[in-house]
């Protein structure tokens, strides 16, 4: 008797999750772009909802989580079925995942352009999106895994390997990073503060990328790039000794964004340390793609799928020979705050995570639609633009990266800055910037050119909607002498076990002692809790972005002491919820703002930045002398933030209205001294600013006596 | 510098700055105090060297276990993308 069994895969949910991709892609794209803009014509800072601060996290969203998260699940969607021969476990569940992926998107888009935000980079979705982020994670995760329990094939291929990490990775970063308490539905405090939270964040920042951006890509090229070039993986060996050993060493990686940074040295050296070690791994990987076209070469000339997928492998091997050294401390010194980190991302956005998404999709969409692609010249030519637009985007910023580090640097031979001025070396860049802007255009047309290839290669087929397909059942049975073999693949759950430790360790032996060593960050006793009016505009600081532009954290350079002041100390920040350190300094940094200039520059600079910094590229705030300053949540904050362990006195609460209208007036008063004499200043969002900036790191600065 | 002196030096710092009130002298040996710090943490030491043991075993684990993988096994394994 025959025991083969008939199926049909689910095409229509990957079909799906690709249009999602393609969607999502030109959105993320084009905001990119506007950004890009931004930079050079300022006007362009529609204010209040489509100014710099607000766009850049729906820029960076929008291209990781809905751009190639869709991508993700495009590609897994399609090579689980076909590795482990049968049909995705539920279609309810894949169509709940889909729309719910895709509402957690639309909020996104509605909530980041309103302001409301958590300020951690990749993660300033606010708390109830985070919920919804994690309710759908887990309904892809009982998809994938109900696949993989219900499977007919009984060995699990490496993509799926990284499949599994994936989930179980991204699980533990998001729910670990969103450990928060809300204060309001749009506002949280993060249960970590200061030193703590940066390590969390970059812990997370970092994994994103790893386990994102990097994992499932992997696990996509080792089914799509043999699909393409159909012939099987260059070593099969490599690619199980790339994955335990990138996921191990991934996880470790995150200090490496807080170099020089008032994070405990140790931590520093450790991320250091496995950052370099990742280079091993990641270029096996690298090797193993492209070996995998081992005599294949000639089809490459021919074949749009393979030169993207070519490209994409390429730009992967770049970009991680270049994470490695950016994370070596000297090369660090030049490179962060810059350009340089801008051009290195793009290097792998663009081309490792775009271009495989293209290649995939071009070779995906006309076996489901059961036609050829419309128009090859046209994908070549949406590969040339891609690839010129990749270069002219990351060689001016590689380049604008060092020449601002370098004149950051500079001192004249009697010992002062030689660019004392900060905005002189925003000046110099602003070309590169320009062609910046010409890169990302390329690349955003060849974008359009593959949709409209996509469209009407869709067009001219017939959709597969439901894939048939025969396999005989999985045969369970233990073959002697095989038991290790398949303790680890032929056991998904072990799998996802072992991976959970693996990953666990990581981050248990960077987080556990700075969270539970108290004396880890230590307290300086000058150090205060913000007034209710400076936590106002330290909110009010967060809604609009500020921190996509300005750091708060002065490293332990004399270049640095000299521009700013003195250097940051890890226990000036244990009231900060969220931190605030930035990651690129567009602007200067402010940790050392306070007292710095007075309250009437400050109040001109926010109506109008180019009346008291000629050239500056900052965005106007005109709208902050209007906005009516809202106290209403300010005792909720206040308890909040004791709960969390700022020392606010008892029943604080109760007067920090009060407290905020008397320091409020003070502001005014003191604008009003300096000729600033709008009535009715005192009720507006702009004195709670001022208040903030001004005391920015005051607290450690001697007060004459 | 002998040993005694070391930990005498380092003792001696370490009590200077908890009783500072002027913070910017106290962090000018930031360094210095996180270790000091840490050394404080009984077993510390355990972490980093466990951490070692974990990394280098998981290593050998994969490794070993790959190369003893029979060749038709990897190669049936290698060849499942292409049988749909």
């Amino acid at each position: 008797m025959s025991n083969i069994q008939q199926f049909q895969y689910d095409n229509k949910i990957v079909r799906a999750f690709g249009v999602a991709s393609f969607v999502f892609g030109v959105v993320g794209m084009l905001v990119g772009l506007i950004l890009a803009l931004q930079l050079i014509y300022p006007a362009l800072n529609l204010g209040p909802w489509l100014t710099f601060g607000r766009l850049r996290p729906l820029h960076t969203n929008a291209v990781i989580f809905a751009f190639v998260g869709n991508g993700i699940f495009m590609g897994v969607y399609y090579s689980l079925q076909r590795l482990l021969k049968a049909r995705m476990w539920s279609n309810t569940l894949s169509w709940v995942h889909f729309w719910g992926w895709q509402i957690v998107i639309l909020c996104a888009a509605v909530s980041l352009p309103m302001g409301f935000t958590t300020s951690g980079e990749y993660s300033e979705l606010i708390w109830p999106i985070d919920i919804l982020i994690t309710l759908v994670w887990v309904i892809f995760g009982v998809n994938m895994f109900g696949t993989i329990l219900t499977r007919r094939e009984n060995h699990i291929y490496v993509a799926i390997w990284f499949y599994i990490a994936t989930w179980v990775t991204v699980a533990v970063l998001h729910i670990v990073r969103s450990l928060e308490v809300p204060v309001s539905w749009t506002e949280s405090y993060p249960l970590f503060s200061g030193v703590q939270e940066a390590l969390v964040q970059w812990w997370y920042g970092h994994n994103a990328v790893a386990f994102f951006l990097t994992t499932p890509y992997l696990g996509m090229m080792y089914y799509f790039l043999p699909k393409a070039a159909n012939r099987p993986v260059y070593s099969y060996k490599l690619s199980i000794i790339h994955f335990w050993a990138l996921i191990f060493i991934y996880i470790w990686a995150g200090p490496h964004h807080l170099l020089y940074s008032s994070l405990p040295d140790w931590v520093q050296s450790l991320g250091t340390v496995f950052s370099i070690m990742l280079i091993a791994p990641s270029w096996g990987g690298m090797l193993n793609g492209l070996l995998t076209l081992r005599g294949a070469w000639d089809r490459v000339r021919q074949d749009p799928v393979l030169k993207f997928m070519v490209v994409a492998v390429t730009a992967y091997g770049m970009a991680t020979f270049e994470g490695p050294m950016l994370s070596i401390k000297s090369v660090n010194a030049i490179s962060h705050f810059t350009d340089w980190t801008i051009a290195h991302v793009h290097v792998g956005a663009l081309g490792w995570n775009g271009f495989l998404t293209f290649g995939v999709l071009y070779w995906l969409w006309p076996r489901m639609y059961r036609t050829t692609l419309y128009s090859t010249p046209l994908a070549n030519m949406h590969f040339w633009l891609g690839t010129l637009g990749i270069i002219v985007y990351a060689v001016p910023l590689y380049w604008a990266g060092w020449t601002q580090a370098l004149m950051w640097k500079e001192f004249t031979p009697e010992g002062t800055l030689a660019w004392g001025n900060f905005l002189d070396t925003v000046t110099q860049i602003l070309p590169m910037y320009a062609m910046r802007a010409v890169g990302g255009t390329l690349f955003f047309v060849g974008t359009l050119l593959g949709v409209y290839n996509l469209i009407k290669t869709g067009q001219q087929g017939t959709f597969l909607a439901n894939e048939p397909a025969e396999s005989t059942p999985r045969e369970i049975h233990a073959v002697p002498g095989e038991y290790w073999h398949k303790w680890i693949e032929g056991r998904p759950m072990q799998m996802l076990l072992w991976a959970t430790i693996l990953i666990a360790i990581g981050g248990i032996v960077q987080i556990l002692p700075m969270v539970f060593i108290d004396n880890q960050v230590p307290k300086i006793t000058s150090v205060k809790p913000y007034t209710p009016l400076e936590l106002t505009g330290r909110d009010i600081y967060i809604r609009e972005g500020c921190v996509g532009c300005h750091s708060q954290m002065v490293r332990p350079f004399r270049s640095e002491t000299e521009r700013y002041g003195e250097y940051s100390k890890s226990g000036e920040y244990i009231y900060d919820r969220p931190f605030l350190w930035g990651s690129k300094r567009t602007g200067p940094d402010l940790w050392r703002e306070g007292g710095k200039y007075p309250d009437s520059w400050h109040f001109n600079h926010m109506i109008e930045p180019t009346s008291m910094s000629p050239g500056s590229i900052m965005p106007a705030y005109p709208a902050l002398a209007d906005y009516k300053l809202d106290l209403s949540d300010l005792p909720a904050k206040i308890n909040t933030l004791r709960k969390l362990g700022t020392p606010y006195p008892r029943d604080f609460e109760k007067y920090a209205i009060a407290n905020a209208q008397e320091q409020a007036q003070a502001v005014a008063k003191s604008l009003a001294s300096q000729g600033v004499k709008d009535t009715g200043i005192e009720e507006k969002e702009i004195v709670a600013i001022i208040a903030y900036l001004q005391r920015l790191g005051t607290d450690i600065k001697v007060k004459p006596q | 510098m002998s040993n005694l002196d070391t930990q005498k030096l380092r003792h001696s710092k370490t009590q200077a700055l908890k009783h500072s009130d002027t913070h910017t002298l106290k962090y000018s040996n930031t360094h210095f105090m996180y270790k000091y710090l840490l050394e404080s943490v009984e077993g510390i030491q355990w972490f980093a060297i466990v951490t070692l043991l974990l990394f280098f075993g998981t290593f050998c684990l994969a490794i070993i276990r790959t190369v003893l993988t029979k060749k038709k096994q990897i190669q049936y394994m290698a060849n499942l993308p292409l049988e749909d």
